[in-house]
């Protein structure tokens, strides 16, 4: 039985990573908290949906559902973050909120506030081991999101790119000065937290077999507190403190209390915020 | 007057409490609460219990209202305090949500049921249903409100919350225990926030926890940020405006979120000193990291 | 030839740089010495990019470059080391002169200049792996002009570069900076507080102060000046003080 749990915890957990990357690499580039990073994520899930409705090409469909993320995530720079770019942080995180409502009304309206399910043909086997279940399903949500982790680590740190994106952060002039396109590295990084959030999106859409425009609230705020858990502006803090915040949840939803489940990730934020703000791998420099 | 009209300067009544109250902790003191509807719901609450409870009479749950939800502030407010300024938003919107789970979940406050059956206020023993004369109560407390927030912002409080807002180090410096007054504006902003739950228990009869989440808490931020933050009168326009706005947009009820978190972006790209405040405000918010 | 005209700047209200002119010839090392907050470092920052100029003009071997972007400045061959070495903390110094050539393309080109900047600077391959963050500051400024370097400017703004140094420390890097002038015939213009190293140095200076031009000259011209001598090189202290 806890075994099963960690195998749940950990598939939301992965989801709950993946978005949480999302929430650091634009605060640790860009200084602002994403409130609208839960709708990315849906308007990705919905992008899988429609097109999967419409073509029947999983593939297709896979694709579409990031493009829609990442085109969300790019409008959202554009118009509501650069033009307050700079100014006290209260601005751009009010603005974040507003875009946020924005874009999941936007949604209610265009495609109905309905559950849609997502029409997938095959139906995947399962595995048993030490007295748990674990779906190929599950299976194939933990490789992938891991395996998208690897990529992101091995882009930040090994490639130029990467490298000089995580130069803006550390000093955005200094960049300026070493020929970086700074604009250029907040878009790519908007690029890439939105590609994560929307296959989070289309993994859980699969998952719970329901894409709804209201489904991004909630795992979009339990993702940031994961990645304030694990630490804000670190890569792998994010990953850490997702899975943590995900099997954590899972555990005290069997065993402590299933009412207050949706609690737990808030509970977690205020506490890591009392005791130690830095988070579990936050460096003790702000 | 019709009732319908009545019943909406009621709402803006109620909601310019809350949304002045919040400005003291944002506007006055600079510290972004993004939960401030869990206080509201805090004095719904607890106002709509002890007397459905027959704890006591209106004036005794309405003080008594204001008073649990100061110290509920207080208890926010003392480990809230010690993060960083930028976190504060954060754990605010944390403490909220958990209020209103805890609302949705306890037996004694109904569940997501909430309270049915609270009773009108009574004073003097005799029960006030006219909403006439509830519009009066209200503009009476309102305005008692006012006139001490304006007292607040020109005393030595108020002076050492305009020096904290504008930079906390600096404040703490000049000898201002920072703490202390932070905290303060905190109290006072939940006390206020607390009785306006009163009145509103008492005015529908019926709450639930849906009317006390996050975006309540959203809608009551931007009031204040719509008129302007640190302004008293912007605070009664913004409360007024995002109070009738739903109303009139009624028969456009699909696109009012729309418009209204379009509202929000736009509001903080083109003018985010609100309609009311002092462009100084910006400089001061004007910051960079 | 790199000129500057008439240049005005502002922070918010503030009027920091009030009509500056100054001009440097190709392999020229020109120095611009004044008190702090004078507005030395501003003048580079509006050559650079970072700031924007106000008013004026800055024009670069006859190409207006006033109000490019910084990556385009860079380009043309104006290098900005920056006044408190503003190195990328978190990464290694390998990674940090990688990405002083992040506008490059010749890729083997690239890989020569690392090794030369090694070879300038031999400290920097020894620690090639470690995080610039832990390097002491003479080591710190060392990496920071090799990062620009590597941009293979043709006219180097150097911010500063004695600036929380022990002497000998800057004495070294201050060899180096003659030597590429020499060697690669670089032009510099060297903004620094401690006018007597400044001067040492260079063979033409301007003095700034309070955002405007007060004095100008060959630094011959400069180090007699009865001016500069009791502001800024410790002349007639013993009367005033005593």
């Amino acid at each position: 039985m806890l075994l099963q749990q960690l195998v749940n915890g950990l598939v939301a957990g992965c989801a709950y990573a993946l978005v949480a990357l999302g929430y650091t690499m634009i605060f640790g580039i860009l200084g602002i908290v994403n409130f609208a990073q839960g709708e990315i994520y849906m308007y990705g899930a919905f992008g899988a949906v429609l097109t999967l409705a419409a073509t029947g090409n999983l593939a297709l469909a896979i694709v579409a559902g990031i493009a829609a993320a990442c085109l969300v995530g790019v409008l959202l720079e554009r118009f509501a973050f650069r033009p307050v770019r700079g100014m006290h942080p209260l601005i751009p995180l009010i603005s974040a909120i507003g875009a946020s409502i924005f874009l999941s009304s936007l949604a209610r309206l265009i495609f109905g506030p309905e559950d849609r399910s997502f029409p997938l043909e095959f139906h995947p086997g399962s595995h048993r081991f030490f007295g748990a279940e674990l779906t190929e399903l599950q299976l194939v949500i933990i490789l992938v999101s891991l395996g998208l982790m690897v990529v992101l680590w091995l882009f930040l740190n090994l490639s130029k790119h990467g490298k000089a994106i995580m130069a803006v952060a550390m000093d955005s002039d200094a960049a300026r000065l070493s020929g970086i396109n700074v604009n250029a590295a907040y878009v790519t990084t908007f690029i890439l937290g939105s590609a994560l959030s929307g296959v989070a999106g289309i993994l859980m859409a699969i998952y719970y077999n329901a894409t709804a425009p209201g489904m991004g609230l909630l795992p979009g705020l339990k993702a940031f507190s994961a990645a304030i858990l694990g630490g804000v502006g670190s890569i792998p803090g994010a990953i850490v403190g997702g899975l943590v915040l995900g099997v954590a949840e899972n555990l005290g939803a069997a065993y402590l209390s299933s009412h207050f489940k949706d609690a737990f990730a808030f509970i977690a934020l205020v506490l890591v915020l009392i005791i130690r703000p830095r988070g579990i791998m936050g460096s003790s420099r702000s | 007057m019709s009732v319908y009209i009545l019943h909406v300067l009621i709402m803006v009544s109620i909601f310019a409490m809350l949304a002045l109250s919040l400005n003291i902790s944002v506007g006055f003191a600079g510290l972004v609460s993004l939960g401030h509807a869990a206080f509201f719901g805090i004095g719904a609450y607890a106002s709509g219990l002890i007397m459905i409870k027959e704890l006591g009479s209106f004036p005794a749950a309405f003080l008594s209202a204001g008073l649990i939800t100061a110290i509920l502030g207080l208890a926010l407010a003392l480990p809230a305090l010690r993060v960083k300024d930028d976190y504060l938003a954060i754990v605010t919107l944390g403490f909220g949500i958990i209020v209103g789970i805890i609302l949705m979940n306890l037996e004694v406050t109904g569940g997501p049921d909430g309270l049915v059956g609270i009773p009108p206020v009574t004073l003097w023993g005799k029960p006030l249903y006219s909403k006439a004369g509830f519009l009066i109560l209200c503009a009476l407390i309102l305005g008692i409100m006012i006139g001490s927030m304006y007292t607040l912002k020109y005393s030595k409080i108020g002076r050492a919350w305009a020096a904290i807002r504008d930079n906390d180090v600096t404040a703490s410096f000049m000898g201002i225990d920072i703490y202390g007054y932070k905290t303060m504006a905190i109290v006072v902003s939940a006390f206020w926030a607390g009785l306006a739950g009163s009145l509103y228990a008492h005015y529908t009869a019926y709450i639930n926890p849906h009317t006390f989440g996050m975006h309540t808490s959203i809608m009551i931020l931007s009031m204040v940020v719509l008129g302007g933050i640190g302004s008293i009168p912007g605070s009664l326009l913004g409360a007024a405006l995002l109070t009738i706005l739903p109303e009139v947009l009624r028969p456009l009820a699909d696109y009012q979120d729309i418009f209204y978190g379009g509202l929000l972006v736009a509001m903080m790209v083109f003018r985010p000193q609100g309609i009311m405040g002092r462009v100084k405000i910006t400089e001061i918010f004007g910051r960079s990291r | 030839m790199l000129q500057v005209r008439n240049l005005h700047t502002y922070y918010g209200h503030i009027h920091a740089v009030k009509g500056v002119s100054l001009h440097v010839n190709p392999g020229e090392i020109v120095a611009l010495i004044g008190g702090n907050g004078a507005g030395k470092s501003t003048i580079l920052r509006a050559i650079s990019g970072i700031v924007p100029a106000a008013s004026g003009e800055i024009v670069l071997g006859g190409h207006d470059i006033t109000h490019l972007g910084s990556e385009r400045i860079l380009k043309r061959g104006i290098g900005h080391v920056p006044e408190g070495r503003r190195l990328f903390r978190g990464l290694s110094v390998r990674d940090n002169l990688v990405l002083g050539a992040y506008s490059r393309r010749d890729r083997s080109a690239v890989k020569q200049d690392l090794a030369a900047m090694e070879e300038l600077f031999p400290i920097l391959g020894r620690r090639r792996r470690q995080l610039s963050g832990t390097l002491s500051g003479g080591e710190q400024q060392m990496l920071a002009i090799a990062r620009t370097l590597m941009a293979r400017p043709t006219v180097l703004l150097l911010d500063e570069p004695s600036m929380g140094l022990a002497p000998i420390v800057v004495s070294q890097i201050y060899e180096k900076i003659k030597e590429l002038n020499r060697s690669e015939g670089l032009s510099i213009l060297l903004v620094e507080q401690n006018a007597r190293m400044a001067l040492g140095l260079a063979q033409r200076g301007y003095v700034v102060e309070t955002g405007r031009l007060v004095m100008e000259g060959t630094t011959s011209e400069l180090k007699a000046s009865n001016e500069i001598q009791r502001a800024y090189l410790g002349k007639g202290y013993r009367e005033v003080w005593e």
